[in-house]
């Protein structure tokens, strides 16, 4: 059976936006969190209330999105993870990020990761939702500054610009 | 100024979205400082108690504890972190109460130590071994608890918990006599709750010493200029060896940055290393100041006819444990109360009061909503004495222009105006005609009116500097110290910028968030962004152009009168061959110069604004009541708002949606809820709520614009604004429905249903 | 006091429920199991669990089966996240307000993350779904070294987080057993927000037969130290014709099930209220529903 000691080193590897990341763990008590922002200096994944409330820690975790302040990072090791870092490709934006700016809906941005990505797991599976699929969706994130109705109307915007370019 | 504008008035892009957008954006939480220490609080379990002895002798002996603080580790001299006294017109009004470290315990939470180890865990059994000796005292958790004879004194020193009494500068006439002439007179109470704005961000500090003895502070600091005074002044630097970094905050929504920073300070300089301190979110609420609590009784007369006569407003504010902006925020509040209509005589009193709970005082809205509340509540209990039309009462008492504003002069006469317009866009008249009852629930409808400021002024120093460059590439460089907290004020100053200048949007860069290499500024409170660095910009601009158009001049041979730019080029009017680009300009002036120095084109430009214009708005809002579980639904909420002109609408926009939602928070869930020992219950997030997308009733904006002439391009100020008029209307809303005038805040089910059942109401 | 770093615990992956067993007979209260993590991570960062030993069984496959059988009614193990029981087709058809109940919970990552068995085993008086599952007489199964047991959940409570669980044992599934021809069920929930714990939950299961209660099933959340059926309610109603001012009678009687204190989300008059209104409620929208099924 897989255990891990307090305090014991243990090399994992995640596969983050499509790279292999190795990560030396001291001990299993690492959030995944901590090793994104701390150990592999990929800060756009924000930590706000610790208590998986606020949504600003979402990755995607093979494809789902998971809240990575609640996640031990032991437990996902060998996964796909996707981040914010890893949605523009090339430098183009990914059409949701360029609804953001579009529409206003980053405004100290905070939020806005968590939010983005929550978006694209939404139109990755449901590319037309209704406005109260959106607010289902994305109930789970807080955002204090905009009121949310802009980053309503940036998933919708998103989720037509995502319709014209695939179709 | 004609209606051919270039930039200002677009909805473009939010200023660094595109980093925001992709995670790219370093905030002070993301600050990773090499070698940083970690620090960690020590708080007090107790409302109210001395500390007769603190032993750290064992804490210190754990390997890898680098700093412990006590009282007796930091400068002995009291301070109140939230005021730079020399700003402030009335600095006697802002008591300096507070040590950076407390030598009494005054509310569960309050700081009375702190460790820096080489990591939590270390700094965790240091924190256990430090053994605190308390006397535990009697308590004053409520202000009735403060006041009453021999309270438990929160502040010996003041001999009373009642540590301020102070009239409303713009108090006129004698009330009580007034108030026998007045046809008809009426009053109400309410006391006011504890919301927290609760920025996403983590609070955190991180403070280095360089070998130089200078020090890099990282902060989500509103104002880093005034931060740097106060550390300066606090610790006996230089002002100019302490440099405050925060380019970007998550989240301001009042300032917050409260005694984490001379905390952590202290332990770097005890350590001699680098120390990084985040709060914990439960300890977050407890540490830095809620929303300022109020207990406010207001009182208005009435001629017959409906003409407002007197009215009188008694603002007892409790402090909690330090004074903090007992003063500032109640000047807004007393100023509310009177800014909207002709009031010809007119007391306000405040009184601050300490109890042993934690710290309140200066969340957006900055005591103008509670204000607008009451005053709009009493014109709704006058219209139905007075037998009129709740809107029509309010056309009546508008100011006209000449009058005074808050306490400078109208610029514009914008409010019936404004008013007609929500009136129409709410479908008032319609809504009003509807029945009131349907099945087990009632509907009403409310609204309120508010006066906003757009700065401090004359209360507060508003002055503000920058420095803009003509770079050799042709684009412009602004360097000032502001923070983006997420208002998109540098961009919307940016579009001014670009108008004045004829400039491409996308050629200006910024150097900002930053204290060192940048020229004092008071920082950004009280609406003051877009009309103080709007103005500041567009100043700026004007006599960077200026120099460009001399510098021009003598290269092209022209006559400087001749010249101007267009998109990004210096043209002659008279003769089409004389025109140079920018960056023909800029770098020329530099590398290229015929005659005389090298002489890089850069002004330096100082903003010290002397007026205030009103930015009024109207809130309306649509409920129903479930007279069986006491829910308000808000079906409605509609805000329209005299930005005078908007710069970007869709930051503006922006700007009022999220107020309207925090101000929808306030009126009905938002609240710290301290219990009978004073603790806050609602410590975290999933105890505390605040409202997501399936929360978010329908809200509606709409932008009313007539240019202020002293505005930049005649904008005014909207960041707190769109908090202000939401709370009021939905207790009008709820009066309307029920006649339920509830006395204490926020407007609960449970309120609300007791409030039904002791009127024994029935659908 | 809380931390930003979680403190030191042994982790374990078992592969097998015997695995799992084995551990918690040798480590006891100092144990957890770990299945989205969603509760239990960040109170151990708030340091409101201490755990000395985190058991994750999130790689044990046959946790993660769910099925529905006509015959008998659906099962689902441990790990079926939230989320899948949210987007199950056959319990939205089957037992409409077990997917209601999950699917008003707010936050989509914690339905990715956390599973109905966890919330279940929280223990907390607020859960939503405890109710809703025993009115639909929904048992646990739980595995121990000693071998395997069923429990329902309406008697998996003892007292205010606690449970009947022994040293050694965890609960592996949960089976829900068909509905009977003319059931209807209702589930109500009051909130200051969405995405807050519910100030009260009452759910209800009635089977009509001829215009009388056949069978009646009422639970209450979070009006008592744990989650309950409003037994005395119940029998108010059992056998008896159905009537505006018998619903009505149970609403009242209800108010006797619970014991609600008041707390910074609610009061205890509130909740005694609320309990009267919701019983009321839900027991008209149940029966309505009963009826419609029976007309089909």
């Amino acid at each position: 059976m897989f255990r891990i000691e307090p305090k014991k080193s243990e090399v994992v590897s995640f596969i983050v936006n499509g790279q292999l990341k190795e990560v030396i763990l001291k001990g299993p008590n690492q959030t995944l969190a901590e090793v994104l922002r701390i150990k592999l200096d990929m800060t756009g994944t924000k930590e706000s209330c610790q208590c998986g409330e606020c949504g600003a820690c979402t990755v995607l975790v093979e494809g789902e999105p998971v809240l990575s302040c609640s996640t031990l990072a032991i437990a996902v090791r060998g996964k796909r993870i996707t981040t914010i870092e890893g949605l523009a490709e090339g430098g183009v934006l990914h059409p949701i990020q360029q609804a953001f700016i579009d529409s206003g809906a980053s405004q100290c941005g905070f939020c806005t990761p968590g939010m983005i990505l929550m978006a694209k797991v939404l139109l990755d599976e449901n590319p037309e939702p209704t406005e109260d699929q959106i607010k289902e969706h994305l109930g789970g994130n807080l955002c204090r500054c905009t009121g949310y109705v802009k980053i309503i109307e940036a998933v919708q915007l998103a989720a037509k610009t995502m319709k014209s370019v695939g179709a | 100024m004609g209606e051919t504008l270039t930039y200002v008035g677009k909805r473009l892009p939010f200023l660094k979205n595109r980093e925001k957008v992709t995670g790219s954006v370093k905030y002070p939480s993301d600050i990773q400082v090499p070698g940083a220490h970690f620090g960690k609080l020590l708080t007090s379990p107790h409302a109210h108690a001395l500390i007769k002895s603190i032993d750290v002798s064992e804490a210190e002996k754990v390997p890898g504890v680098v700093a412990i603080i006590t009282f007796k580790d930091i400068p002995q001299k009291k301070i109140n972190p939230a005021i730079v006294k020399w700003m402030h017109h009335h600095p006697e009004h802002d008591l300096e109460d507070m040590y950076v470290v407390s030598e009494k315990a005054r509310f569960i939470g309050d700081i009375i130590g702190a460790v820096a180890a080489i990591d939590e865990e270390t700094a965790d059994r240091a924190l256990g071994l430090i053994k605190v000796e308390y006397e535990v005292l009697p308590a004053a958790l409520t202000t009735d608890e403060a006041m009453a004879p021999g309270a438990p004194l929160v502040h010996e020193e003041y001999g009373s918990n009642i540590s301020l009494k102070a009239g409303f500068p713009g108090n006129r006439g004698d009330a009580d006599s007034a108030f026998l002439n007045a046809d008809v007179l009426v009053e109400a109470h309410v006391k006011t709750s504890r919301q927290h704005v609760w920025p996403l961000e983590p609070l955190t500090c991180t403070a280095e010493f360089t070998y130089s003895g200078e020090l890099n502070v990282w902060t989500p600091a509103q104002r880093p200029m005034t931060s740097r005074k106060q550390i300066a002044e606090l610790f006996e630097l230089g002002e100019a060896s302490v440099n405050v970094i925060c380019e970007h905050a998550g989240g301001f929504f009042g300032e917050a940055n409260w005694s984490i920073v001379p905390v952590c300070i202290a332990l770097a300089k005890k350590a001699a290393k680098p120390v990084r301190l985040q709060y914990p979110p439960e300890l977050y609420v407890l540490a830095t100041p809620s929303r300022e609590v109020y207990e406010l009784s207001g009182k208005v007369g009435f001629s017959k006819e409906g003409r407002l006569m007197c009215g009188a407003l008694d603002l007892l504010v409790e402090s909690g444990g330090y004074f903090n902006r007992s003063s500032a925020t109640t000047q807004p509040a007393m100023g509310a109360f009177q800014a909207l209509y002709r009031l010809p005589v007119y007391r306000g009193l405040m009184q601050a009061v300490y109890t042993n709970t934690p710290t309140t005082g200066g969340a957006r809205g900055y005591g103008e909503p509670q204000g607008v509340l009451l005053m709009e509540h009493l014109f709704d209990l006058a219209a139905a004495k007075l037998g009129k039309d709740r809107l029509e009462l309010r056309y009546q008492n508008f100011k006209k222009m000449g009058e005074y504003a808050i306490q400078l002069p109208m610029e514009t006469e914008t409010q019936e105006r404004v008013l007609r317009l929500a009136a129409e866009k709410f479908g008032w008249k319609e809504k009003e005609a509807r029945p009131k009852s349907e099945g087990n629930t009632r509907r009403g409808i409310g609204v309120a009116n508010y006066m906003d400021v757009s700065g401090g002024q004359p209360h507060e120093l508003n002055d503000r500097h920058c420095v803009m460059s003509l770079e050799e590439d042709g684009t412009v460089t602004v360097t000032q110290s502001h923070p983006d907290g997420g208002m998109n004020l540098l961009g919307s100053c940016t579009q001014i910028a670009a108008e004045v200048l004829s400039i491409p949007f996308e050629h200006f860069h910024h150097v900002h968030g930053c204290t060192k290499g940048a020229l004092n500024d008071m920082g950004l409170a009280a609406n003051s962004g877009l009309y103080g660095m709007g103005n500041l910009y567009a100043k700026a601009a004007a006599a960077l152009k200026e120099e460009i158009l001399k510098v021009a001049a003598r290269f092209l041979e022209e006559a400087k009168e001749n010249l101007d730019i267009k998109d990004g080029v210096v043209f002659s009017s008279q003769d089409p061959e004389k025109k140079m680009t920018l960056r023909e300009v800029g770098d020329r002036s530099i590398y290229n110069h015929s005659g005389g120095a090298s002489h890089q084109i850069s002004v330096t430009t100082g903003f010290n604004p002397k007026l205030n214009p009103a930015a009024v708005g109207t809130a309306m809002a649509d409920i129903t009541v479930d007279m069986e579980t006491g829910e308000i639904k808000v079906e409605k909420l509609l805000n329209v708002h005299d930005i005078g002109r908007a710069i970007n609408p869709m930051g503006v926009e922006g700007q009022l949606e999220g107020a309207m939602l925090l101000g929808y928070g306030y009126a009905l869930f938002e609240d710290l809820a301290i219990d009978e020992k004073g603790l806050v219950r609602a410590n975290n997030v999933n105890r505390y709520k605040m409202s997501s997308t399936l929360d978010l009733p329908d809200m509606e904006v709409v932008l009313f614009e007539d240019p202020a002439p002293s505005g930049p391009f005649g904008g005014k100020g909207v960041g707190m604004s769109g908090v202000l008029g939401v709370p009021s209307a939905i207790a009008n809303a709820l009066y309307d429905a029920t006649g339920i005038w509830l006395e204490e805040m926020p407007y609960t089910p449970e309120r609300v249903l007791a409030a039904i059942k002791a009127k024994k109401l029935e659908s | 006091m809380s931390s930003l770093h979680l403190k030191d615990f042994v982790y374990f992956e078992p592969t097998t429920t015997a695995e799992v067993t084995s551990l918690l007979a040798e480590h006891g209260a100092k144990a957890r199991i770990m299945a989205g993590g969603i509760d239990l991570i960040p109170r151990m960062r708030a340091g409101s669990i201490k755990a000395e030993v985190v058991i994750n069984i999130q790689k044990i496959p046959e946790l993660s089966l769910f099925e529905y059988d006509p015959a008998k009614g659906f099962r689902f193990g441990a790990m079926v996240s939230l989320h899948t029981l949210d987007t199950c087709q056959e319990l939205k058809k089957h037992f409409p307000i077990i997917q209601k109940a999950i699917n008003q919970i707010t936050s989509v990552q914690s339905k990715y993350m956390g599973t109905a068995v966890g919330n279940v085993c929280l223990a907390t008086p607020a859960s939503d779904v405890s109710p809703v599952l025993m009115v639909h007489d929904a048992e646990l199964i739980i595995e121990g070294t000693q071998g395997v047991r069923t429990e329902k959940v309406a008697d998996f409570y003892t007292a205010y987080y606690k449970t009947t669980l022994q040293q050694g044992e965890f609960v592996t599934g949960v089976s829900i057993p068909k509905v009977a021809e003319g059931t209807g069920a209702a589930f109500y929930n009051k909130v200051r927000t969405h995405a807050d714990i519910a100030k009260i939950t009452v759910a209800a299961v009635v089977n009509v037969q001829d215009g009388v209660f056949q069978d009646a099933k009422i639970a209450l959340g979070a009006v008592a130290p744990v989650a309950l059926r409003a037994r005395s309610a119940e029998a108010v109603l059992q056998g008896q014709p159905i009537s505006e001012e018998l619903i009505q009678k149970a609403a009242e009687v209800a108010m006797n099930d619970g014991s609600p204190i008041s707390d910074f989300r609610s009061n205890k008059e509130y909740r005694l209220d609320m309990i009267r209104v919701l019983v009321g409620r839900a027991l008209n929208k149940a029966v309505n529903q009963a009826k419609g099924v029976q007309h089909v």
